[in-house]
This record gives structure tokens, C-alpha cells and sequence, in this order.
């Protein structure tokens, strides 16, 4: 039986080489495999805003069809990715640090929590303790615990050390277990 | 519900103080002396895979080595609840995907005859070679230019040498007058007679004599030899008169000698 689908049996690299003649099916393929998993990091990172990682995902994907040429086929296609949406990120934060964005108050925490609470809490708890953590340290818990990449891969990502990236998680975990103390009997 | 029936309120935690000094007391002491092997486990993995109870033996004390066993088990919660919620994420807009392959069909193809259109000046400063070939190149360029420097002061190198040259000096020694009608030039006495030797041969002096003689004889003119050109003197003529008008001083000499 032929494969109705050989593009899906291409690895990410060899999708990139034939894109850069400007076959359309390998950039469909590229697009299929990793719309879900960046539209899901912006969303994680810029705010849980859907609208914006709407925004910022189309952006990704039009610097990927203009700037092929710039992807070295050294280089894992995926780590390659995740660092310019990770730059696109940090140029984001670095425009709404102009705008100086009201930090959440420590008090949020304060509040007993019973049987009662669910999901849906916990979700915005995770995501007002994730904005306060300092960027590097939010992007090592995004791309480990949410897009589930090894610690080698975010080291390449974040272009720093393996070691480097596992103490700033431990820190950072140590650091989010503190601040989520209140669900410490859910947690 | 499964993260429900793990419920327990801070309250309950109190109840129950960790034991956070004492967590390594019942660690043995040779458990202590491998601590350096267990520093190698990566608590971090541990953490996202199993609770503390499935952990093993070793696993325990190395955990345990960086924090208490309620502080594991809190972490622990909190990677899986984490994973669990920001799984969970809005789906990107459709729209985006015909959007981003409206612009790939826009972008130009590259065809065969692109490359043709750069110039060649351009290709030239784009071309790229690997970092070992610049490096080897400025390494030969260096060791060309000091092996020429090092040849070019070789052959500017002077050497002192020593050229004996050889003056010859004579001193005037003085004739007792006889004849003086009969003019003939002073002797010479050469006072460093070994290097006068070394210089001409004695035949060559005795020929340059001969010659001198021969052409004062011709043309009644002293002049030096040729063959001696450092030879700088001149014959003057005596003046005053003839010991032969003085028959007193003549007969005076011939007493004295």
C-alpha cells in the first residue's frame, strides 16, 4: 500500500531542506507537527492571552517561510525553533517592561483552600506564580514541564549550560512550591 | 479525584512537623561516605517520575541529602498538577495555517539560474570556507614572513676583515759627501724590510730601479718608477758649490776620515 503521506516520514531537518526549494507539503507537514506545541508555549508564556499566541504563532511561522535560509541544518529543527520563539518572547517582555505591567499581589496566596477548589484554580494560581518568576526561570519550567523537553534541549535552547538549566529548575521548583504552599495538601 | 484523595490541609502538615533536621539521622554512616556517588542522581527527574515511597534505597538517601521527604512529595505533587494543567491550552486559530501557506506561495522559488545573478564579487566575500583553512592560511602567511625576514638579515649580515696592507717607509741616511758633480740620488733604507718584501718581491724592486735609472738616463728626468707608485720623492738639485772649488774643506775631509 503506498504511503499516501511520505512527507510524514521525513524528520524535521530533511522538511526544512525541502521547503527551501519552496515545496508547499513540507512546510504544511513542519506547520502540522509544531502549530499545537508553539501556539501552547506563547500562550503559556505571554499570559494565557489565546489572541496573542494566535499572533505570535502566524509571526513564527512567516519568519520560518522568509527566513529559511537562516536555519542551520547542523542544528535540531525543533531546539532552532523554540529559540527564536524564545527570542520573540524575551522582545516582548522587554516592549511591556516599557509599559511597566502591575505585578499580582503576594496576598493572592494567603487564602485558605478546602476540598472545594479545582482545575480551574489551580490553573491561575500556576499562572499568576508562573508571571512572577523572573523570564529565564519561567521558560525553563514552560519548555521542561509543559513542552516536556529534556534538559539537554532547553540548555541548547537557552544557549547555557546543562547544569546551568538543572539548578535553575531546582530553583525554580523549590521557589514555586513556596508560592503555592496554599495547595500543599493537593500538591 | 486522584489528586483529591492526596488532600491534606496545612493544618494537618503542622500536626506532623518535618523532620527537617533530623531527616539524615538514620542515614548510616556509610550511606554519608557515598554521598559523592548519590550527588550524581538527578533529584529533578525523580521528582517529575515517582512519588518517595517507589523510590529506591539510594534514591531515598540522595533525596534526602537535599530536602525532607514532605518537601519531596509536595514538589512531586506540584511537577504532575503542573504537567497536567498547561497541557491544557487553547488550539491556534485555523486560520493561521492557510494565512502562513498564502505566504510561502508568494515567495519567490529559487530557480537554477539564481545563483547566476549575484555577482561575482559578492560570491566571492559570501563564500565560506572552514575555520581550520583560515587559521592554517594565516599560520603559513606568518611563517613565510618571519623565514624571509630571518633570510633578508642573513644576507645584510657584515663581517669585519682584515686587510693587511703594507707601508713602506724609508728613512734618509746620510752619505759622506764626496763628488758631488757625480749627482746620485740618496739610498734609501727601508726600515721594515720583511714587509717590503712581502709586498714585491725584491726582483720587482731591483726592476723598477733599473727602470727608473734607465729612463732618467733617457731623458734626463728623475721621476719614480712606475711599478712604485706610493713612492713620493723628489730629487733636488744641490746647491751651493762644488767640494772640489773648496780645496780647503777637501783637504780638512780627508783629515777627518
Amino acid at each position: 500500500m503506498p504511503n499516501d503521506k511520505p512527507y510524514q516520514t521525513l524528520s524535521d531537518e530533511q522538511l526544512m531542506r525541502q521547503m527551501a526549494t519552496g515545496c508547499e507539503w513540507s512546510f504544511a507537514e513542519l506547520y502540522d507537527r509544531y502549530s499545537e506545541r508553539m501556539h501552547r508555549y506563547f500562550y503559556r508564556m505571554l499570559g494565557q492571552d489565546a489572541h496573542r499566541a494566535d499572533d505570535f504563532t502566524q509571526e513564527l511561522f512567516m519568519k520560518l517561510v522568509e527566513k529559511t535560509a537562516y536555519f542551520d541544518p547542523e542544528r535540531r529543527f525543533s531546539t532552532w525553533l523554540y529559540a527564536v520563539a524564545g527570542n520573540m518572547v524575551k522582545n516582548e517582555y522587554r516592549r511591556l517592561s516599557r509599559q511597566q505591567v502591575p505585578p499580582a499581589g503576594d496576598d493572592f496566596y494567603g487564602e485558605n483552600f478546602t476540598e472545594d477548589f479545582d482545575n480551574q484554580v489551580f490553573a491561575e494560581h500556576l499562572h499568576q506564580a508562573l508571571g512572577e518568576l523572573d523570564e529565564s526561570q519561567r521558560q525553563c519550567f514552560v519548555l521542561r514541564y509543559q513542552e516536556e523537553l529534556s534538559m539537554k534541549e532547553i540548555a541548547e535552547i537557552m544557549d547555557c549550560p546543562e547544569g546551568t538549566v538543572k539548578s535553575r529548575m531546582f530553583y525554580t521548583l523549590k521557589k514555586l512550591g513556596s508560592k503555592l504552599r496554599a495547595f500543599a495538601g493537593v500538591l | 479525584m486522584a489528586l483529591r484523595n492526596c488532600f491534606i490541609n496545612e493544618a494537618s502538615m503542622k500536626k506532623t512537623p518535618p523532620k527537617v533536621t533530623t531527616y539524615l539521622s538514620h542515614v548510616p554512616l556509610i550511606k554519608l561516605l557515598k554521598m559523592k556517588r548519590l550527588e550524581k542522581i538527578d533529584i529533578e527527574q525523580l521528582l517529575a517520575e515517582r512519588p518517595f515511597e517507589l523510590l529506591t534505597a539510594t534514591e531515598q538517601a540522595a533525596v534526602l541529602a537535599e530536602m525532607p521527604e514532605w518537601e519531596y512529595s509536595r514538589l512531586h505533587q506540584l511537577v504532575l498538577r503542573s504537567k497536567a494543567t498547561m497541557r491544557q491550552s487553547p488550539k491556534p486559530d485555523p486560520a493561521i495555517r492557510e494565512r502562513v501557506l498564502e505566504a510561502l506561495r508568494k515567495q519567490p522559488k529559487p530557480t537554477a539560474t539564481t545563483p547566476a545573478k549575484t555577482g561575482l564579487l559578492v560570491r566571492m566575500v559570501q563564500y565560506r570556507i572552514p575555520a581550520w583553512q583560515a587559521a592554517a592560511a594565516v599560520v603559513l602567511l606568518l611563517v613565510a614572513h618571519f623565514s624571509q625576514q630571518k633570510q633578508a638579515s642573513e644576507t645584510l649580515h657584515t663581517e669585519t676583515v682584515y686587510v693587511n696592507t703594507t707601508d713602506t717607509i724609508y728613512k734618509e741616511v746620510a752619505l759622506p759627501v764626496t763628488d758631488s758633480s757625480n749627482k746620485k740620488p740618496k739610498l734609501r733604507v727601508n726600515v721594515k724590510p720583511r714587509l717590503a718584501k712581502r709586498t714585491m718581491p725584491p726582483d720587482d724592486v731591483a726592476a723598477a730601479y733599473a727602470d727608473s735609472s734607465y729612463r732618467r738616463r733617457q731623458d734626463g728626468f728623475t721621476e719614480l718608477p712606475d711599478t712604485l707608485p706610493g713612492f713620493q720623492f723628489t730629487v733636488q738639485q744641490p746647491s751651493g758649490r762644488s767640494a772640489n772649488e773648496m780645496k780647503d774643506l777637501w783637504q780638512l775631509l780627508g783629515e777627518v776620515y
